[in-house]
């Protein structure tokens, strides 16, 4: 009976409470993947049938690669990252799936107007989505373990920079696309070089506020209920603003700038937990940007426009007015695919113009639908935020989800007049192929640090742990087996 | 850090909400205002997968749409003797827009109107096309084409022209021409070149053929307008006394009428002495001088409201089209008083407003209001809704109505509409002749009603011609076998 009150009879080891077991959830993937594949096979039924009566003559050559590649993407993550987030793989594909019925949609009229090349933008964005699902298994494969990108982040800093700025030292004729110097047109290849920069520059913001977080949170003083940072701590945050005005002036990019500076400011505010810098950072954003709005022409109009679309239909403000003509055009429910007319936009109407006809043809519920799929995936990239352990996984993720979150409402918002129109690509639906190669490797990215968040820990090492524990032989031994075993009682 | 990053989550939370709310905005709230745009070019493309309503006169379709093998453009609107109903139908343009009734009958005739809503709903369950509903005119067609038929063969390639014909009784339009016209059918036309090559000629036409001269031009109305001044004259008499059309206007001079504070003068056609000083006589014989004479006796405060009693200075009727407004000049001297009582200075008018003016003494003093539509059918062809005439203005009483009714049979009977005399229908008519500028030729008018017993139509017809032997520009001789035309046309004599 004593020996019931005394645990530490005997030398017996109390076991630590068993972690719960995690499911990985490979197989609520696959279900979903085949969801979104169903979803994109129907959808090209579907434009098959209206176009001509019939299924699309490529239909089951369609069918059988895009199945192959989702299989090869989801056995990729069952083997490289088991414990990945279950939804990110499945609204990856489904947004590039839909994306690719609606841009060859969209194809014919682009091909007649010389929009799209003459074989069609779709088969060009066919192939950047299997070099996407390639890169993202690369990913997989090399990047073990999210910690490492650690190391390069002044390297990704030096080489995001450098992407970032090549557009605005090259000559207009190689970086100008309709009044933003945001490409790289190199023998007759397009690059949105702030696509893969985005990337880069979240993983070095990411690293260096993980090192300096404790200087930029706690240096500081108080006045009137804010945080006030040292000058010094300031020049980060004045540093970037810099270089995001750079790009607003030199490049007329309104939107590259938004989502760099926004992430930063978002970013430093989750490693510093001080509201005061948010506070800064928008200050100093919206003075820059009216400052420049009020000086650079290009960016000038794209206000005009916003402030009022029906102002100069037949000029700067035709492609504002055009978009929500698709919009209003949708109604509820909108016109089915195929049937809208959101090709009368113009340019663009297969990237930055996409959600017009999402919103045309799908109407309000397919555009709310669509909102949710790309709320859901920043959704699944905060909670890996949450979930993950490490401070720089954390700020990583986020980064990375907010970047996301940032590019669907500046773009989306632009063409639905939330905010003025400012030339982004819509992730994962829009025509390019280094945009989509880009949003695929974030959605990898993610899925790395899902995985590192969601996998179990190794055992916790009891501190009289017996010798066999601590060889370094049995350092591998991941099994989930905590109960007493026969050396504790030995 | 999870602190931070849960609120960063609101945030893009916050991001999308915003998005949803604006797709509510513009797909939901705004949907139609931005929807009906004029530069939204779906408007047009939709308005060509709509098997539109046709346009009907008597039991005949003048306007029409007929299937096409196009996607896009699936229906061609076609418009049988197009140039001769221009007026009325209008036309229904890709790139130029929709007219007369094609625009203002455009929701019942693309089939948006809510009473076609079930079915278009029934139609759409079984696959078809949005189909209109018609629209039946009140149009006599043998009046219209004796109208147009008269007026084209009569007008020189730089003249214009326009009647306009009523039933006294009800308003309703039995002739709507316009001269020169156009064809609908090119500006219809599925060939963008054809519109454009067609819409530059007509734009290129000093001559307006576009603009609807019945309903949309003023004219000034010479003598047509001594019918008002005689109205005013016998409602409210002048220098203490009543005027009957037997009254002898012994102030007047027969020859030359000085104005007041002005070197010029009135003188009579061709400076003919008035054989008459009655009223009745110097209306048949249309002395100026006489009428001079009587406006300034009634003064602009009287001819002013009987001219308003009218329908002048008030919006035209709506027809459904617009029309123009007819004007009579306020703050007249006494010289411009003087003139403007024979239908000169500023007074202008319609075509329709002379209709108007003769459907009042026609109808007892009553104007009913003009229409175009008798009615409106459904996509089978049931009769949705018919027109119910509505008294528009009652300028005169009776009486006045019956004396000047009277006055207006003696100009065709012994006076200077000689052209509708004997024609097997007794006609009530007054003619016109309105000076204009230097170098153009006079207005000729002719504003007849008939029978003159029991009314049935009610017209006035307008010649502006310059390529005309000035001795015959004449009301009489200009206007009157036009009218003649459509009387005999709308009564049969």
């Amino acid at each position: 009976m004593s020996m019931a009150a005394s645990p530490s009879a005997g030398g017996a080891i109390t076991p630590p409470p068993a972690e719960p077991v995690i499911p990985k959830r490979r197989n609520a993937e696959l279900v979903l993947l085949a969801g979104a594949f169903v979803l994109g096979m129907f959808a090209y039924a579907n434009l098959g049938e209206v176009r001509a009566g019939k299924l699309p003559g490529n239909f089951w050559t369609v069918g059988i690669g895009f199945g192959a590649l989702l299989a090869v993407a989801h056995l990729a993550v069952r083997w490289l990252a088991p414990y990945a987030d279950p939804l990110i793989l499945p609204i990856s594909a489904a947004l590039n799936g839909i994306g690719l019925v609606l841009i060859s949609r969209l194809d014919p009229y682009n091909i007649a107007n010389g929009l799209a090349p003459k074989a069609g933008a779709a088969g060009q964005q066919a192939m950047f989505s299997v070099i996407g699902v390639v890169v993202l298994v690369l990913v997989l494969y090399f990047v073990r373990d999210h910690k490492v990108l650690q190391r390069y982040a002044y390297i990704s800093a030096l080489a995001g920079l450098i992407l970032i700025a090549l557009p605005a030292v090259l000559p207009a004729s190689m970086s100008e696309v309709n009044g933003a110097r945001s490409w790289i047109k190199f023998a007759g290849v397009s690059v949105q070089p702030a696509e893969f920069a985005k990337l880069l520059m979240v993983s070095f913001f990411a690293a260096y506020l993980h090192a300096k977080r404790d200087t930029l949170a706690l240096a500081s003083r108080k006045v009137l209920g804010i945080w006030i940072p040292r000058g010094r701590d300031m020049g980060p945050l004045l540093v970037c603003w810099a270089f995001a005005m750079l790009v607003l002036i030199r490049e007329t990019d309104l939107g590259v700038s938004l989502m760099f500076f926004g992430v930063f400011v978002i970013m430093l505010y989750l490693a510093t937990e001080r509201a005061s810098w948010l506070i800064f950072g928008v200050l100093l954003f919206v003075a820059g940007a009216a400052l420049v709005a009020m000086t650079v022409t290009h960016v000038q109009t794209r206000f005009d426009s916003w402030l009022n679309p029906f102002g100069d239909v037949s000029g700067n403000s035709r492609q504002t007015a055009q978009s929500l003509y698709a919009f209003a055009n949708g109604g509820l429910f909108g016109t089915g695919l195929d049937q809208g007319y959101p090709t009368q936009v113009g340019f663009a109407n297969n990237a930055d113009y996409i959600m017009d006809t999402v919103g045309e043809e799908f109407g309000l519920v397919g555009l709310t639908a669509m909102l949710a799929a790309y709320g859901l995936f920043v959704a699944r990239g905060l909670k890996t935020a949450l979930l993950v352990r490490d401070p720089y996984g954390k700020l990583f993720a986020s980064g990375l989800a907010v970047t996301f979150a940032l590019q669907v409402f500046i773009t989306a918002g632009g063409v639905m007049r939330v905010i003025p129109l400012t030339g982004l690509p819509m992730p994962f639906l829009a025509a390019g192929g280094s945009a989509l190669l880009a949003n695929w490797i974030l959605a990898a990215l993610l899925l790395r640090i899902s995985d590192s968040a969601r996998r179990p820990l190794p055992p916790a090492l009891p501190l009289t742990a017996p010798p066999s524990l601590l060889d370094p032989r049995n350092s591998g031994n991941t099994g989930r087996h905590y109960g007493p075993d026969k050396a504790v009682k030995a | 850090m999870n602190r931070p990053i849960k609120k960063v989550a609101i945030f893009c939370f916050a991001l999308f909400a915003a998005l949803f709310l604006d797709g509510n905005w513009i797909q939901v709230v705004q949907a139609n205002s931005y929807s009906a745009h004029a530069d939204n070019y779906r408007n047009t493309i939709y308005a060509y997968q709509v098997d539109r309503g046709n346009i009907i006169v008597g039991s005949t379709n003048v306007a029409y749409s007929t299937a096409t093998k196009s996607s896009q453009m699936k229906y061609q609107r076609v418009y049988s003797n197009g140039e001769m109903y221009a007026p009325v139908t209008g036309y229904f343009s890709s790139n130029y827009g929709t007219a007369n009734l094609e625009q203002f009958e455009n929701t019942l005739l693309n089939g948006k109107d809510t009473r076609l809503a079930t079915q278009n709903f029934l139609r759409k369950a079984e696959g078809k096309d949005q189909a209109g509903g018609s629209v039946v005119t009140t149009i006599n067609a043998a009046a219209q084409e004796a109208a147009y038929n008269a007026l084209k063969s009569e007008l020189s390639s730089v003249g214009e022209g326009a009647v306009a014909a009523i039933n006294p009784k009800t308003g309703a339009i039995l002739a709507l021409v316009s001269s020169p016209s156009y064809d609908p059918n090119q500006l219809a036309s599925a060939s963008a070149t054809t519109q454009n090559n067609y819409a530059t000629a007509l734009n290129n036409n000093t001559l307006q053929p576009k603009l609807d001269k019945a309903l949309n031009q003023t004219y000034p109305p010479g003598s047509t307008f001594k019918i008002i001044t005689s109205a005013t004259a016998l409602t409210y008499g002048f220098g203490g006394q009543s005027i009957t059309p037997t009254s002898n206007i012994s102030g007047a001079p027969p020859v030359t009428l000085n104005l007041p504070g002005s070197t010029s003068t009135i003188s009579n056609s061709g400076g003919e002495t008035c054989n008459s000083l009655v009223l009745q006589d110097a209306f048949a014989q249309s002395c100026n001088t006489v009428y001079g004479y009587i406006g300034m006796q009634v003064g602009a405060q009287h001819l002013q409201s009987m001219a308003e009693a009218f329908g002048f200075n008030k919006t035209g009727p709506t027809v459904p089209m617009t029309t123009s407004t007819s004007m009579f000049p306020t703050n007249l001297s006494q010289a411009q008083l003087a003139q403007s009582a024979i239908g000169q200075y500023n007074v202008t008018m319609t075509p329709l407003e002379g209709a108007m003016m003769a459907s009042a003494v026609a109808n007892g003093g009553v104007i009913e209001s003009p229409y175009l539509i008798a009615k409106e059918l459904d996509t089978k062809g049931n009769v949705i809704a018919s027109a119910t005439p509505t008294q528009f203005a009652d300028p005169i009483s009776s009486s006045v109505a019956g004396e000047l009714a009277t006055m207006m049979q003696n100009v065709v009977t012994n006076g200077t509409a000689t052209s509708l005399n004997n024609i097997g229908v007794s006609v009530a008519a007054k003619t016109g002749t309105a000076e204009r500028g230097t170098g153009q030729n006079p207005v000729a008018w002719m504003v007849a009603y008939a029978p003159a017993t029991n009314p049935t139509v009610a017209v006035a017809v307008m010649v502006a011609d310059n390529d005309v032997q000035p001795s015959d520009a004449f009301g009489n001789s200009l206007a009157g076998p036009i009218a003649k035309a459509v009387i005999q046309a709308v009564v049969g004599g």
